[in-house]
């Protein structure tokens, strides 16, 4: 990315609120007069993002530049930034002139005052400055050299006295026929000009979103954001306004930050795309990009339709889904290691449909969707389930042969395939996590320990360790766990939050009310937001002391 | 047809429940007022005369009385919203009035008797000047003590329609003024100010109207020094000698009357553009 072009860098932004990291690490370079989206489910932390750089949140570590410059402790009113909000929050009390105008009649312009010159008192701060730095730097015994510079800049200051040199700015505000020709102007932008004189409360929905637009851009801001600005229109008038948005962003050259968990939205409007999740950048890239080479399961299944498999890796860049062997993309060689659990996606576009017996894997239609451009099948095979678009016409219950080019395999790393807590130990030598006790050996936490006949963990030599409430770390592979609807089941009871198909069993994670997630495997068919007991089998649970050495 | 006839002799549940309400209006509101006309524009003889309201506005002391009272009930009225403003809106907050406690703590005074808490007062602050500067403010500047009381009594009043206001302000249009440039200082009299106007409004008159007409707050406050209105009209219906006692009495009344109606118009043409809003809850 060209270094120069950068106009605001957000540099290890986090965000904590009452303890609960909204935004974690967030890095990211934006160029001048780029379109880029923030996408992510709500909750993701994408509006927290754009109100740091808005300037209404502070971040609790972290920077952002703008122009180079940190502004991370800016109070909004003095950032060259301007946004759209997602319920216009225009000025009730004011009719549609008078809000496009407010930025424009606080607005103080510098301008220069031609041939009048004073001293500039800036510089000869900083010569000052510069000859404190020197003598602290020197201590005690100046040199000659240094001496002389000293004496080269009280000169220069002595000049710069009696010289005035730097032009005079001074500033002034807009006069009432500028702000009249930028507020008409403005509204011509937004398509709504003669609207001047009317009230707020007389316009619909997608007008008073075009003043909102009109209000911010009428700055002539460095960096317009965009908080959802289409969230409360219908479908129709959502589109319009996308293509117009995009129209308006060509037009004026500023750079547009937009936020949205509409991922159509997202592909249509943006050059760039930030797709967000748990308050942490998934991926970011075009939109071409990010559909087409999604980084992981994540992106996959927010961006897009998508089939998503557990696959592992075979010898000769292969990768077995589906039970079949696959080749795969040939960029993908080498980069996992052979049995590596991946996830698998496949674009339903991305399937090809053959005869029987002529692709590498066969399977049956179950079901048929017209769609207009293309046809949607699901396709069984074997357990799982395929979604395949296709614009050939097939019938119910026909067996029929998939294929995929190895480049349409998007292969990814999984992101792990373990629960890990933070567990102690309890009076009993059991192991309590997530707010429930485990009977789980202990012993090979301590080589050499032993239970002696009073129940008391000792060492070799018989003396006690004392191991009660220490801290260790447990690990839970995602098989080790599985969830029911009784509540008796277990002591951990907790909600789906998530919910990703991928094609023969779905992914779940369920949350605890203490915060804990548990992510597991399941063939059935759960909904989000369940209640779920969660049990382990204890003799998957996998123990390692703090600290130790691994 | 038949049913139409029907419906119209049918009993109407629903109206018959105006019935306690109008008589309530007409004995307590319609026929005092009623009395209170016929007074002023009758003699002691009782036929009609306008001789009660030449000797009332002939008289100078009752100008000096009705002007003091303006001036007293608008200085009170001003003070109670430049308090009452920056209370409402530290109650607004949210982050600082997690639970609405601090709302409570401010209308509790309310709770107490209104003579007793005004004697307090009285007490107080004389004893507070007497031992700075040597003087009890009632006996030496009854006129300020009197305003320091209606603050202290009315400043609740004052709080609640303005607390109420704050808590429906849209947050939103603050941030936007604050992204369009404004400084906090501009934020607030270019947004806050205009989003508050019908609270603005409706404190004020929850101020001016009682402090109009109050009587035991300059009473105890001027030791009898001073009159408002309220005195007035105590005075020639309860004190005074005269024939003419209640028939004067009545015209001040009248006149009192008057002044609360014009800023009522005067609160309606300002409230105007904002929509109607319910006034703070406090009966």
């Amino acid at each position: 990315m060209d270094k120069e072009n950068i106009i605001i860098s957000l540099q290890g932004v986090c965000k904590v609120f009452d303890g609960t990291t909204v935004v974690d690490n967030f890095n990211l370079d934006i160029t001048k007069g780029e379109f880029v989206t923030f996408l992510g489910p709500s909750g993701c932390g994408k509006t927290t993002t754009l109100r740091m750089i808005a300037g209404f949140e502070l971040p609790t570590s972290g920077v952002i530049l703008l122009n180079g410059q940190d502004i991370s402790l800016l109070p909004p009113y003095k950032r060259p930034i301007n946004t759209v909000f997602q319920r216009y929050a225009l000025f009730a009390h004011l009719n549609i002139y008078n809000n496009i105008a407010f930025g424009l009649k606080l607005k103080k312009i510098p301008y220069e005052v031609p041939g009048v010159f004073v001293v500039d008192k800036e510089k000869i701060k900083e010569n000052l400055l510069a000859i404190r730095e020197i003598k602290i730097a020197a201590g005690k015994n100046i040199s000659e050299e240094q001496q002389a510079e000293i004496n080269k800049l009280l000169e220069e200051n002595e000049n710069l006295k009696n010289n005035p040199s730097k032009q005079l700015v001074k500033y002034r505000r807009f006069s009432k026929a500028e702000i009249k020709e930028k507020v008409e102007r403005a509204l011509k932008v937004v398509d709504l000009e003669g609207f001047e004189k009317r009230d707020i409360s007389t316009l619909s929905g997608g007008q008073q979103q075009r003043i909102a637009i009109a209000r911010a851009i009428v700055n002539e801001p460095e960096i317009l954001l965009l908080d959802e600005p289409l969230g409360a229109l219908d479908l129709k008038m959502r589109k319009e306004m996308q293509l117009e948005l995009k129209a308006m962003h060509k037009k004026l050259g500023i750079t547009f930050i937009y936020v949205t968990h509409d991922q159509e939205e997202a592909l249509t409007m943006s050059d760039t795309i930030v797709v967000m999740n748990d308050g942490e950048i998934q991926q970011v890239g075009k939109p071409k990009e990010i559909y087409d080479e999604p980084n992981n399961a994540f992106v996959a299944d927010f961006i897009g339709e998508s089939n998503i498999y557990t696959g592992t890796m075979a010898k000769d860049n292969k990768v077995r889904f589906l039970n079949k062997y696959w080749d795969a993309d040939p960029v993908d060689f080498g980069k996992f290691p052979v049995n590596e659990k991946v996830d698998v996606v496949v674009r339903p576009e991305d399937f090809i449909l053959g005869k029987a017996g002529s692709g590498v894997v066969d399977g049956v239609v179950s079901s048929k969707i017209f769609k207009g451009m293309h046809y949607e099948y699901i396709i069984n095979v074997g357990k799982s389930e395929v979604i395949v678009q296709s614009t050939a016409e097939l019938d119910e219950g026909i067996k029929v042969s998939l294929d995929v080019e190895p480049v349409n395999i998007q292969i990814m790393k999984k992101p792990f395939v373990s629960n890990f807590y933070d567990g102690y130990i309890t009076k009993n030598y059991n192991v309590e996590f997530a707010n429930a006790e485990f009977e789980v050996d202990i012993l090979p936490l301590f080589p050499g320990a032993k239970i002696d006949e009073n129940d008391v963990l000792v060492d070799e030599k018989g003396a006690e360790i004392d191991v009660v409430d220490m801290e260790i770390n447990v690990e839970v592979p995602f098989e080790a766990i599985t969830i029911s609807d009784d509540p008796d089941a277990s002591d951990i009871h907790g909600n789906i939050i998530s919910l990703i198909y991928l094609g023969d069993h779905y992914e779940i994670i369920v949350r605890t009310e203490d915060e804990e997630d548990f992510v597991l495997n399941t063939p059935d068919l759960w909904n989000e937001n369940d209640e779920v007991s969660v049990i382990i089998d204890k003799s998957q649970i996998h123990l390692s002391r703090k600290g130790a050495k691994k | 047809m038949e049913a139409v006839v029907r419906k119209q002799r049918r009993f109407n549940f629903r109206g018959s429940l105006c019935i306690p309400y109008f008589v309530f209006m007409a004995l307590f509101v319609v026929f005092p007022l009623a009395i209170i006309v016929y007074y002023a524009f009758t003699d002691e003889l009782g036929f009609f005369s306008l001789a009660n309201w030449a000797t009332v506005f002939t008289t100078r002391k009752n100008w000096e009385v009705i002007g003091q009272t303006v001036i007293i009930s608008a200085i009170s009225t001003i003070i109670c919203l430049l308090i009452a403003y920056p209370i409402a809106m530290l109650l607004s907050n949210k982050k600082f009035n997690k639970n609405k406690v601090l709302v409570y703590i401010f209308l509790l005074p309310m709770w107490i008797n209104f003579v007793i808490r005004t004697i307090g007062l009285k007490a107080l602050i004389n004893g507070l000047t007497f031992a700075l500067f040597k003087f009890e403010l009632t006996d030496k500047y009854p006129l300020v003590a009197i305003v320091l009381g209606m603050v202290y009594d009315y400043l609740p009043f004052a709080i609640l329609p303005l607390y109420n206001q704050m808590l429906k302000m849209d947050k939103n249009q603050i941030e936007a003024a604050a992204d369009l440039g404004a400084n906090p200082f501009r934020v607030f009299y270019k947004v806050i100010i205009p989003m508050t106007v019908p609270g603005i409004v409706s404190a004020c008159m929850m101020t001016f109207m009682p402090t109009m007409s109050s009587y035991v707050i300059a009473n105890k406050m001027s030791e009898n020094k001073t009159s408002i209105i309220g005195n007035l009209v105590a005075y020639w219906f309860a004190d005074s000698t005269s024939d003419l006692r209640f028939n004067i009495g009545s015209v001040i009344s009248l006149v009192m009357l008057m002044i609360i109606g014009i800023s009522l118009v005067l609160e309606k043409t300002l409230g105007n553009k904002e929509e109607t809003q319910k006034k703070g809850g406090i009966w």
